[in-house]
Protein backbone atom coordinates (compact mmCIF):
# COMPACT_ATOMS: atom_id res chain seq x y z
CA UNK A 1 0.00 0.00 0.00
CA UNK A 2 1.68 3.41 -0.89
CA UNK A 3 1.94 6.29 1.80
CA UNK A 4 -1.29 8.11 0.18
CA UNK A 5 -3.51 5.22 0.13
CA UNK A 6 -2.27 4.25 3.69
CA UNK A 7 -3.22 7.85 5.35
CA UNK A 8 -6.64 7.70 3.43
CA UNK A 9 -6.89 3.71 4.93
CA UNK A 10 -5.90 5.36 8.54
CA UNK A 11 -7.89 8.05 8.47
CA UNK A 12 -11.09 5.86 7.44
CA UNK A 13 -10.30 3.53 10.14
CA UNK A 14 -10.27 6.07 13.10
CA UNK A 15 -11.27 4.80 16.43
CA UNK A 16 -10.91 1.36 15.11
CA UNK A 17 -8.01 -1.19 15.72
CA UNK A 18 -5.23 -0.53 13.33
CA UNK A 19 -2.67 -3.14 11.96
CA UNK A 20 1.13 -3.02 13.01
CA UNK A 21 1.79 -1.99 9.55
CA UNK A 22 -0.70 1.12 10.33
CA UNK A 23 0.51 1.84 13.63
CA UNK A 24 4.09 1.88 12.23
CA UNK A 25 2.95 4.32 9.36
CA UNK A 26 1.41 6.52 11.97
CA UNK A 27 4.43 6.52 14.36
CA UNK A 28 6.60 8.07 11.14
CA UNK A 29 3.66 10.19 10.20
CA UNK A 30 3.01 11.74 13.82
CA UNK A 31 0.86 14.99 11.87
CA UNK A 32 -1.70 11.64 10.39
CA UNK A 33 -1.51 10.18 13.90
CA UNK A 34 -3.14 13.70 15.44
CA UNK A 35 -5.26 14.01 12.60
CA UNK A 36 -6.75 10.26 12.75
CA UNK A 37 -7.34 11.08 16.85
CA UNK A 38 -9.11 14.27 16.03
CA UNK A 39 -11.37 12.11 13.89
CA UNK A 40 -11.86 9.73 17.03
CA UNK A 41 -12.58 12.36 18.82
CA UNK A 42 -15.98 13.77 16.70
CA UNK A 43 -16.78 9.50 17.05
CA UNK A 44 -16.68 9.72 20.84
CA UNK A 45 -18.19 13.25 20.80
CA UNK A 46 -20.71 11.97 18.93
CA UNK A 47 -21.44 8.71 20.39
CA UNK A 48 -22.11 10.93 23.62
CA UNK A 49 -25.94 11.76 21.86
CA UNK A 50 -26.98 8.30 22.68
CA UNK A 51 -27.79 9.57 26.26
CA UNK A 52 -30.53 11.85 25.20
CA UNK A 53 -33.61 10.66 26.23
CA UNK A 54 -37.07 10.60 25.11
CA UNK A 55 -40.09 11.41 26.73
CA UNK A 56 -41.92 8.97 29.06
CA UNK A 57 -45.55 8.68 27.68
CA UNK A 58 -43.15 7.90 24.34
CA UNK A 59 -44.38 4.48 23.89
CA UNK A 60 -47.71 4.88 25.77
CA UNK A 61 -48.36 7.53 22.84
CA UNK A 62 -46.53 5.84 19.98
CA UNK A 63 -48.97 2.90 20.30
CA UNK A 64 -52.19 4.75 21.16
CA UNK A 65 -51.58 6.97 17.97
CA UNK A 66 -50.74 3.87 15.62
CA UNK A 67 -54.19 2.12 16.87
CA UNK A 68 -56.06 4.62 16.39
CA UNK A 69 -54.92 4.94 12.92
CA UNK A 70 -55.05 1.31 12.14
CA UNK A 71 -59.00 1.51 13.61
CA UNK A 72 -59.77 4.04 11.25
CA UNK A 73 -58.13 2.28 8.54
CA UNK A 74 -60.22 -0.68 9.18
CA UNK A 75 -63.36 1.50 9.40
CA UNK A 76 -62.91 3.22 6.55
CA UNK A 77 -61.96 0.51 4.12
CA UNK A 78 -60.55 0.96 0.49
CA UNK A 79 -61.41 4.79 1.09
CA UNK A 80 -59.02 4.90 3.53
CA UNK A 81 -56.52 2.75 1.87
CA UNK A 82 -56.47 4.87 -1.20
CA UNK A 83 -56.01 7.56 0.68
CA UNK A 84 -52.91 5.64 2.62
CA UNK A 85 -51.49 5.01 -0.73
CA UNK A 86 -51.47 8.82 -1.96
CA UNK A 87 -50.28 9.65 1.35
CA UNK A 88 -48.13 7.39 2.46
CA UNK A 89 -45.24 8.20 -0.85
CA UNK A 90 -45.85 5.01 -1.97
CA UNK A 91 -44.19 5.12 -5.58
CA UNK A 92 -46.21 2.06 -7.37
CA UNK A 93 -49.34 4.26 -6.81
CA UNK A 94 -47.63 7.71 -7.89
CA UNK A 95 -46.22 5.81 -11.29
CA UNK A 96 -49.76 4.32 -12.23
CA UNK A 97 -51.25 7.62 -11.72
CA UNK A 98 -48.86 8.88 -14.43
CA UNK A 99 -49.87 6.40 -16.47
CA UNK A 100 -53.33 6.76 -16.28
CA UNK A 101 -52.56 10.59 -16.91
CA UNK A 102 -50.55 9.89 -19.98
CA UNK A 103 -52.93 7.07 -21.29
CA UNK A 104 -56.27 10.09 -20.73
CA UNK A 105 -53.92 12.53 -22.59
CA UNK A 106 -53.65 10.51 -25.58
CA UNK A 107 -57.56 9.48 -25.53
CA UNK A 108 -58.12 13.36 -25.43
CA UNK A 109 -55.66 13.92 -28.39
CA UNK A 110 -57.17 11.17 -30.25
CA UNK A 111 -60.46 12.52 -30.17
CA UNK A 112 -59.96 16.08 -31.02
CA UNK A 113 -57.90 15.13 -33.59
CA UNK A 114 -59.36 17.04 -37.17
CA UNK A 115 -59.81 14.32 -39.90
CA UNK A 116 -57.25 16.04 -42.09
CA UNK A 117 -54.72 15.43 -40.09
CA UNK A 118 -53.47 12.35 -42.20
CA UNK A 119 -52.48 14.84 -44.70
CA UNK A 120 -50.08 16.72 -42.37
CA UNK A 121 -48.67 13.47 -41.52
CA UNK A 122 -47.99 12.51 -45.08
CA UNK A 123 -46.61 16.05 -45.53
CA UNK A 124 -44.29 15.51 -42.65
CA UNK A 125 -43.34 12.21 -44.55
CA UNK A 126 -41.97 14.16 -47.05
CA UNK A 127 -39.34 16.32 -45.87
CA UNK A 128 -39.17 18.05 -49.44
CA UNK A 129 -42.98 19.08 -49.98
CA UNK A 130 -43.66 22.62 -49.02
CA UNK A 131 -47.07 23.29 -46.82
CA UNK A 132 -50.09 21.91 -48.25
CA UNK A 133 -53.94 22.72 -47.71
CA UNK A 134 -56.78 21.26 -48.67
CA UNK A 135 -58.21 24.40 -49.77
CA UNK A 136 -57.21 24.55 -53.22
CA UNK A 137 -57.85 21.39 -54.63
CA UNK A 138 -60.83 22.90 -56.84
CA UNK A 139 -57.51 24.16 -58.74
CA UNK A 140 -56.58 20.42 -59.61
CA UNK A 141 -55.47 20.19 -63.09
CA UNK A 142 -56.49 16.65 -64.97
CA UNK A 143 -53.15 16.41 -66.98
CA UNK A 144 -51.09 16.76 -63.77
CA UNK A 145 -53.08 13.68 -62.62
CA UNK A 146 -52.49 11.44 -65.42
CA UNK A 147 -48.65 12.04 -65.17
CA UNK A 148 -48.44 12.10 -61.61
CA UNK A 149 -46.82 9.08 -59.96
CA UNK A 150 -48.77 6.77 -57.79
CA UNK A 151 -47.10 7.82 -55.01
CA UNK A 152 -49.01 9.18 -52.23
CA UNK A 153 -48.58 12.93 -52.77
CA UNK A 154 -48.47 14.55 -56.18
CA UNK A 155 -48.75 18.45 -56.89
CA UNK A 156 -50.52 20.26 -59.65
CA UNK A 157 -48.17 22.42 -60.85
CA UNK A 158 -44.46 22.56 -59.22
CA UNK A 159 -43.55 25.39 -60.84
CA UNK A 160 -46.04 27.09 -58.31
CA UNK A 161 -44.57 26.99 -54.85
CA UNK A 162 -47.36 25.22 -53.11
CA UNK A 163 -47.41 26.93 -49.77
CA UNK A 164 -48.25 30.05 -52.30
CA UNK A 165 -51.03 28.31 -54.26
CA UNK A 166 -51.45 24.74 -52.79
CA UNK A 167 -52.98 21.32 -54.49
CA UNK A 168 -53.01 17.90 -52.91
CA UNK A 169 -53.44 15.31 -55.02
CA UNK A 170 -54.09 11.82 -53.79
CA UNK A 171 -53.74 9.11 -56.67
CA UNK A 172 -53.75 5.92 -55.92
CA UNK A 173 -54.71 2.95 -58.55
CA UNK A 174 -55.83 0.82 -55.49
CA UNK A 175 -58.38 3.68 -54.08
CA UNK A 176 -61.69 1.62 -54.22
CA UNK A 177 -63.74 3.92 -52.46
CA UNK A 178 -65.91 6.32 -53.73
CA UNK A 179 -65.00 10.14 -53.54
CA UNK A 180 -66.74 11.05 -49.99
CA UNK A 181 -65.12 8.14 -48.40
CA UNK A 182 -62.84 9.81 -45.20
CA UNK A 183 -60.41 7.00 -46.01
CA UNK A 184 -58.17 6.08 -48.70
CA UNK A 185 -56.72 2.93 -49.30
CA UNK A 186 -53.10 2.48 -50.98
CA UNK A 187 -50.60 0.35 -51.52
CA UNK A 188 -51.34 -3.02 -50.06
CA UNK A 189 -53.72 -2.26 -48.03
CA UNK A 190 -52.73 0.71 -46.44
CA UNK A 191 -55.25 3.56 -45.58
CA UNK A 192 -54.74 7.55 -44.41
CA UNK A 193 -57.48 9.53 -42.98
CA UNK A 194 -58.60 11.92 -46.05
CA UNK A 195 -60.90 14.55 -47.02
CA UNK A 196 -62.39 15.06 -50.94
CA UNK A 197 -63.68 18.53 -51.41
CA UNK A 198 -65.28 19.47 -55.22
CA UNK B 1 -28.19 -8.00 11.09
CA UNK B 2 -28.41 -4.78 12.66
CA UNK B 3 -29.33 -5.55 16.40
CA UNK B 4 -31.00 -8.86 16.74
CA UNK B 5 -31.36 -8.14 20.15
CA UNK B 6 -32.01 -4.38 20.65
CA UNK B 7 -32.84 -3.71 24.42
CA UNK B 8 -36.17 -3.73 24.53
CA UNK B 9 -36.86 -6.54 23.40
CA UNK B 10 -34.28 -8.47 26.12
CA UNK B 11 -35.74 -10.69 28.68
CA UNK B 12 -38.76 -10.98 26.17
CA UNK B 13 -37.12 -12.95 23.52
CA UNK B 14 -38.00 -16.57 25.33
CA UNK B 15 -41.53 -15.37 25.83
CA UNK B 16 -42.49 -14.67 22.43
CA UNK B 17 -40.07 -14.36 19.52
CA UNK B 18 -40.79 -11.20 16.94
CA UNK B 19 -41.80 -14.05 14.52
CA UNK B 20 -44.54 -15.20 16.14
CA UNK B 21 -46.06 -11.57 16.84
CA UNK B 22 -45.68 -10.53 13.46
CA UNK B 23 -47.52 -13.62 12.74
CA UNK B 24 -49.77 -12.99 14.95
CA UNK B 25 -50.06 -8.94 13.73
CA UNK B 26 -50.84 -10.40 10.24
CA UNK B 27 -53.71 -12.47 11.33
CA UNK B 28 -55.23 -9.22 12.52
CA UNK B 29 -54.31 -9.16 16.14
CA UNK B 30 -53.42 -5.73 17.27
CA UNK B 31 -52.35 -6.79 20.55
CA UNK B 32 -49.47 -8.71 18.99
CA UNK B 33 -48.34 -5.47 17.20
CA UNK B 34 -48.77 -3.55 20.04
CA UNK B 35 -46.65 -5.38 21.55
CA UNK B 36 -43.69 -5.00 18.65
CA UNK B 37 -44.13 -1.17 19.11
CA UNK B 38 -42.94 -1.62 22.67
CA UNK B 39 -40.19 -3.20 21.97
CA UNK B 40 -38.43 -1.68 19.21
CA UNK B 41 -39.85 1.85 19.63
CA UNK B 42 -37.04 3.86 21.79
CA UNK B 43 -34.56 2.55 18.55
CA UNK B 44 -36.16 3.71 15.97
CA UNK B 45 -37.39 6.51 17.40
CA UNK B 46 -33.65 7.79 18.85
CA UNK B 47 -32.61 7.30 14.81
CA UNK B 48 -35.33 9.57 14.16
CA UNK B 49 -34.57 12.20 16.08
CA UNK B 50 -30.85 12.36 15.91
CA UNK B 51 -31.74 12.89 12.03
CA UNK B 52 -33.87 15.56 12.96
CA UNK B 53 -32.63 16.96 15.95
CA UNK B 54 -36.63 17.92 17.00
CA UNK B 55 -38.48 15.50 19.33
CA UNK B 56 -42.05 16.38 17.63
CA UNK B 57 -40.97 15.30 14.47
CA UNK B 58 -38.92 12.69 15.83
CA UNK B 59 -42.37 11.82 17.78
CA UNK B 60 -45.18 12.13 14.50
CA UNK B 61 -42.03 10.22 12.34
CA UNK B 62 -42.07 7.28 15.03
CA UNK B 63 -45.54 6.66 15.35
CA UNK B 64 -45.76 7.23 11.24
CA UNK B 65 -43.33 4.32 10.86
CA UNK B 66 -44.68 2.09 12.94
CA UNK B 67 -48.42 2.84 10.90
CA UNK B 68 -46.37 2.28 7.85
CA UNK B 69 -45.24 -0.84 8.75
CA UNK B 70 -48.47 -2.14 9.86
CA UNK B 71 -50.18 -1.21 6.30
CA UNK B 72 -47.32 -3.64 4.61
CA UNK B 73 -46.77 -6.43 7.44
CA UNK B 74 -48.58 -8.58 4.40
CA UNK B 75 -45.68 -7.94 2.36
CA UNK B 76 -43.05 -9.09 5.22
CA UNK B 77 -41.74 -12.51 5.02
CA UNK B 78 -39.27 -12.97 7.22
CA UNK B 79 -36.09 -13.21 5.35
CA UNK B 80 -34.49 -10.78 7.80
CA UNK B 81 -35.69 -10.23 11.47
CA UNK B 82 -38.52 -7.95 11.91
CA UNK B 83 -36.12 -5.42 13.44
CA UNK B 84 -34.31 -5.15 10.57
CA UNK B 85 -37.60 -4.78 8.35
CA UNK B 86 -38.50 -2.11 10.09
CA UNK B 87 -35.51 -0.44 10.78
CA UNK B 88 -35.01 0.21 7.13
CA UNK B 89 -38.34 0.93 6.64
CA UNK B 90 -37.28 3.64 9.20
CA UNK B 91 -33.88 4.85 7.70
CA UNK B 92 -36.00 5.34 4.14
CA UNK B 93 -39.12 7.27 5.52
CA UNK B 94 -36.11 9.64 7.84
CA UNK B 95 -33.97 10.55 4.79
CA UNK B 96 -37.34 11.48 2.86
CA UNK B 97 -38.79 13.46 5.74
CA UNK B 98 -35.30 15.28 5.85
CA UNK B 99 -34.63 16.03 2.27
CA UNK B 100 -38.36 17.54 2.28
CA UNK B 101 -38.31 19.46 5.68
CA UNK B 102 -37.51 23.01 5.96
CA UNK B 103 -33.98 23.74 6.94
CA UNK B 104 -35.08 26.50 9.12
CA UNK B 105 -37.22 23.61 11.48
CA UNK B 106 -35.62 24.37 14.98
CA UNK B 107 -34.07 22.11 17.44
CA UNK B 108 -36.30 20.67 20.46
CA UNK B 109 -33.87 18.32 22.27
CA UNK B 110 -35.01 15.93 24.88
CA UNK B 111 -33.35 15.53 28.11
CA UNK B 112 -29.88 13.99 28.60
CA UNK B 113 -29.78 11.25 30.96
CA UNK B 114 -27.33 11.55 34.02
CA UNK B 115 -25.56 8.43 32.36
CA UNK B 116 -23.52 10.22 30.59
CA UNK B 117 -21.44 11.72 33.43
CA UNK B 118 -20.21 7.84 33.87
CA UNK B 119 -19.51 7.36 30.01
CA UNK B 120 -15.55 6.63 28.87
CA UNK B 121 -15.70 8.67 26.34
CA UNK B 122 -17.09 11.11 28.41
CA UNK B 123 -14.56 10.77 31.13
CA UNK B 124 -12.04 10.92 28.50
CA UNK B 125 -12.96 14.20 27.00
CA UNK B 126 -13.58 15.79 30.10
CA UNK B 127 -9.81 15.35 31.25
CA UNK B 128 -8.81 16.99 28.53
CA UNK B 129 -7.33 20.42 28.54
CA UNK B 130 -10.77 21.60 26.45
CA UNK B 131 -13.47 24.33 26.78
CA UNK B 132 -15.61 20.66 27.13
CA UNK B 133 -14.56 20.86 31.13
CA UNK B 134 -16.45 23.86 31.37
CA UNK B 135 -19.59 23.44 29.40
CA UNK B 136 -22.83 22.41 30.33
CA UNK B 137 -24.44 19.41 29.53
CA UNK B 138 -27.28 21.43 27.64
CA UNK B 139 -24.86 23.45 26.26
CA UNK B 140 -23.11 20.46 25.08
CA UNK B 141 -25.83 18.78 23.70
CA UNK B 142 -27.11 21.84 21.43
CA UNK B 143 -23.73 22.39 20.17
CA UNK B 144 -23.54 18.43 18.81
CA UNK B 145 -27.34 18.74 18.01
CA UNK B 146 -25.79 21.89 15.89
CA UNK B 147 -22.78 20.53 14.50
CA UNK B 148 -24.92 17.45 13.22
CA UNK B 149 -27.70 19.46 11.20
CA UNK B 150 -24.29 21.26 9.45
CA UNK B 151 -24.46 18.08 7.93
CA UNK B 152 -25.71 16.97 4.96
CA UNK B 153 -28.36 14.42 4.98
CA UNK B 154 -25.93 12.01 3.73
CA UNK B 155 -23.40 12.99 5.68
CA UNK B 156 -25.53 12.58 9.48
CA UNK B 157 -26.95 9.74 7.89
CA UNK B 158 -23.81 7.74 8.21
CA UNK B 159 -23.06 9.43 11.47
CA UNK B 160 -26.42 8.82 13.35
CA UNK B 161 -25.75 4.97 12.57
CA UNK B 162 -22.28 4.09 12.95
CA UNK B 163 -21.26 6.83 15.56
CA UNK B 164 -24.23 7.27 17.56
CA UNK B 165 -26.01 4.09 16.99
CA UNK B 166 -23.28 2.04 16.58
CA UNK B 167 -24.49 0.04 13.21
CA UNK B 168 -21.15 -1.77 12.04
CA UNK B 169 -20.66 -0.08 8.68
CA UNK B 170 -20.98 -2.98 5.96
CA UNK B 171 -24.54 -3.30 7.91
CA UNK B 172 -25.30 0.70 6.88
CA UNK B 173 -24.03 0.10 3.33
CA UNK B 174 -26.97 -2.69 3.29
CA UNK B 175 -29.18 -0.27 4.50
CA UNK B 176 -28.43 2.57 2.41
CA UNK B 177 -28.17 0.39 -1.01
CA UNK B 178 -24.24 1.69 -1.48
CA UNK B 179 -20.72 -0.14 -0.52
CA UNK B 180 -18.99 -0.51 2.28
CA UNK B 181 -16.28 2.04 1.22
CA UNK B 182 -18.67 4.37 0.77
CA UNK B 183 -19.71 4.80 4.10
CA UNK B 184 -16.50 4.26 5.47
CA UNK B 185 -15.96 7.73 3.07
CA UNK B 186 -18.67 9.86 3.81
CA UNK B 187 -18.22 9.06 7.79
CA UNK B 188 -14.70 10.70 6.49
CA UNK B 189 -15.66 13.34 5.52
CA UNK B 190 -18.73 13.84 7.95
CA UNK B 191 -16.15 13.37 10.75
CA UNK B 192 -13.98 16.30 8.96
CA UNK B 193 -17.10 18.87 8.82
CA UNK B 194 -18.20 18.13 12.37
CA UNK B 195 -13.96 19.01 13.48
CA UNK B 196 -14.71 22.66 12.22
CA UNK B 197 -18.08 22.56 13.79
CA UNK B 198 -16.57 21.54 17.40
CA UNK B 199 -13.43 22.34 16.59
CA UNK B 200 -13.48 23.82 20.59
CA UNK B 201 -13.37 20.38 21.98
CA UNK B 202 -10.56 19.27 19.54
CA UNK B 203 -8.05 21.66 19.17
Amino acid sequence: MKNAERKRWCLEHAGEPLTPEDEAYLKEHPEVRLEVERLALMAKLMSLKNHEEPAPHLETRCIARVQERIQSRRERGWLYRLEDALTLNSAPVWAAAAALAVLGAGLWVTLHTPPDAGVAAVQEADPGMPPVSLAAVGDVQPSVVQTSPAVDVASADREIPLNEKPILFLRMESNQLPHNSDQLIYGNGGTMPVRFDY
Amino acid sequence: MIDPHPPDAAGQAEEVTDQELVARAQGGDLEAYNELIRRHHRKIYAMVYNMTSNKEDAEDLTQDIFYKAYSVLNKFKGDASFYTWIYRIAVNRTINYVKRRNKRAGLSLDDVDLGIERDPAFLELSARESPFRECTLTELQEKLNKALMTLSEKHRTVVVLHDIQGIPHDEIAKLLNVSSGTVRSRLFYARKALQVELSEYAP
